[in-house]
């Protein structure tokens, strides 16, 4: 795959010679992640900062670019590491680069088509997961404001970290995760309630299919 | 027509991707034929992206706030080195600062102090010729009067001490400085004002004669004296040799007053530690006796001005000349006295021989 005023650059060299010398297992890292350990990141990030800011300020970005790939990247290493069947087949650094990598491509993609210089070809641009879905998400992320924070807790760290309902049901005070399912069952009512209040239909999805 | 409602076991499972991929993709063929089901998994898979867009967006925020803690931490500590290491550096200057001016305010103290014409470092300088003199003295023939010993070392105070032997009828010490050396090499290592009597000049007639002045202030006022020969102090340590006359006639030939060279040379050990000086307003000389020092007697000669110092003893008294003016030496212990001229004709003309 080559963009214009995009330099690809072979992971294969650059991985090894950017790549810092790794403090943890990538085991270890991985288990810290299932268990939660947000501060893992924290890890990760001074470990890799220079390797993806390097790839970002070759590939037409800035720093602050940078920043935000680099957050991106950690954001997705942390959600996939979550998913119930996630296997780490390859080094943490090349699984790490290749998400930057993507993130960033998409990025630069995003900023093509906003300035209407689009060099993707059209199989790539259906491909990308991306295309098509244009609702406005803005809308839930506000509406979460007012809920509860016990609900907020229980609804992020049910759909965005993926945590079971026994590790909900602890983290946040119920007795049990039959407790912590019902809570969370309501907290997403209570979510659509608030929307469905404050929003119509025309307000969910910017391109709604007919 | 799809039996499928809302309360679906299975819309759950769908939503949270429980199910698998031939059973999702069924799944969803049989909620599209029922739009209210359909509208409602949509909604719910709008919420649930939204939830995760913000528990993303929350993760972002906590990286990026751990990582600004971390840059602040780092700053902070980096900074808390700094401070340290300003710090060290502002009171290792202060110390410094300090101690110079300690060392200034002692170095000044120590310079009034060695102003003070008792000074214990001058004695010993004075001790240490002397023996030098007297080691020297004993490999001599003319062996019967000493060389005096003259260190003086403020230029305002106009201060010279010296150690004037009596070995004649008629001794004389005299105290010059046409030339200034540091006989002992101390001078420099007291901080003292380099004020220093260098030049001991030999009289080539047959009284032994020993010519010193203080430097005022740089002035010489003294003229050389042809029928003085000069040793310097320097050369006479340096070489070992032992002051005398240079026409070597020494002691002996002075015949004029044998009566009192003989009382004299009894007391050939009787030194003189003479300081000179100044007292702003007042041009009387005085003689302040300040007791014995090591043998010697300490005298304080005021307002004798740039002059030669000459003493004398004659007939069981001592006088002291000024430049051309003769003075009673009065010795009493402890006090301050004007020095009183010399009246009597007869000891002025022996004093003038």
């Amino acid at each position: 795959m080559y963009y214009e005023g995009f330099t690809f650059i072979d992971e294969s060299v650059l991985i090894p010679r950017a790549m810092p010398n790794q403090t943890r297992k990538d085991s270890e890292i991985v288990a810290r992640i299932h268990d939660g350990d947000r501060e893992v990141l924290i890890d990760l990030y001074k470990q890799f900062e220079a390797m993806i800011s390097n790839h970002v300020f070759q590939n037409s970005g800035n720093e602050e670019d940078a920043k935000d790939i680099l957050q991106d990247t950690l954001v997705a290493l942390w959600q996939n590491v979550r998913k119930p069947n996630f296997e780490l087949t390859v080094q943490l650094s090349t699984y790490l680069f290749a998400i930057a990598k993507n993130t960033w491509l998409k990025q630069l993609d995003k900023r093509k088509r906003l300035k209407g210089e689009n060099y993707i070809t059209g199989k790539e641009i259906a491909e990308s997961p991306n295309v098509g879905q244009q609702m406005d998400y803005s809308i839930v992320r506000k509406a979460m404001d007012s809920l509860q924070d016990r609900c907020r807790n229980i609804l992020i760290m049910f759909y965005f970290d993926g945590f079971d309902m026994k590790t909900i049901a602890a983290a946040n005070g119920l007795a049990s995760a039959s407790v912590a399912k019902a809570k969370k069952h309501q907290c997403l009512k209570g979510l659509e309630g608030i929307i469905k209040q404050n929003y119509s239909a025309s307000d969910f999805y910017l391109n709604v299919e007919s | 027509m799809s039996t499928m409602n809302l309360n679906d076991p299975r819309i759950e499972a769908y939503l949270n991707q429980e199910m698998s991929e031939v059973d999702a993709q069924k799944f969803e063929r049989e909620a599209k034929a029922n739009p209210e089901v359909w509208y409602h998994i949509q909604f719910q898979q709008f919420m649930i992206q939204g939830i995760r867009e913000e528990g993303a967006a929350e993760l972002k925020d906590f990286i990026a706030n751990r990582m600004t803690e971390e840059i602040e931490d780092d700053f902070t500590s980096r900074n808390i080195w700094w401070s340290v290491a300003v710090t060290l550096i502002i009171l290792a200057v202060g110390l410094g600062v300090t101690y110079k001016f300690q060392w200034l305010d002692g170095e000044a103290k120590t310079v009034v102090a060695k102003n003070d014409v008792n000074q214990g470092s001058e004695k010993s300088a004075l001790q240490k010729l002397e023996s030098q003199l007297s080691e020297s003295k004993s490999q001599s023939a003319a062996d019967t009067f000493l060389m005096p010993e003259i260190f003086a070392d403020n230029e305002d105070a106009n201060i010279t001490t010296a150690d004037a032997p009596i070995d004649d009828a008629v001794s004389r010490s005299s105290l010059k400085d046409e030339k200034r050396s540091d006989p002992l090499g101390n001078m420099e290592k007291m901080n003292v004002a380099p004020f220093v009597v260098s030049t001991i000049e030999l009289n080539t007639v047959s009284r032994s004669k020993v010519l010193a002045s203080t430097n005022n202030l740089g002035k010489n006022k003294r003229k050389n004296e042809p029928s003085i020969k000069g040793d310097t102090v320097t050369d006479y340590l340096n070489k070992g040799r032992i002051a005398q006359s240079t026409d070597g006639e020494g002691i002996e030939s002075n015949s004029n007053s044998a009566s009192t060279f003989k009382k004299i040379k009894s007391e050939a050990n009787t030194q003189f530690l003479i300081t000179l000086s100044e007292q702003s307003g007042i041009t009387k000389p005085q003689v302040n006796m300040r007791g014995w020092a090591e043998g010697k007697i300490n005298l304080t000669i005021w307002n004798a001005g740039s002059v030669d110092v000459l003493i004398f003893h004659l007939e069981e008294e001592y006088y002291i000349q000024l430049g051309n003016d003769f003075y009673y030496l009065p010795l009493i212990p402890f006090s301050m006295a004007d020095l009183k001229p010399v009246s009597d004709r007869a000891i002025l003309e022996k004093l003038k021989q």
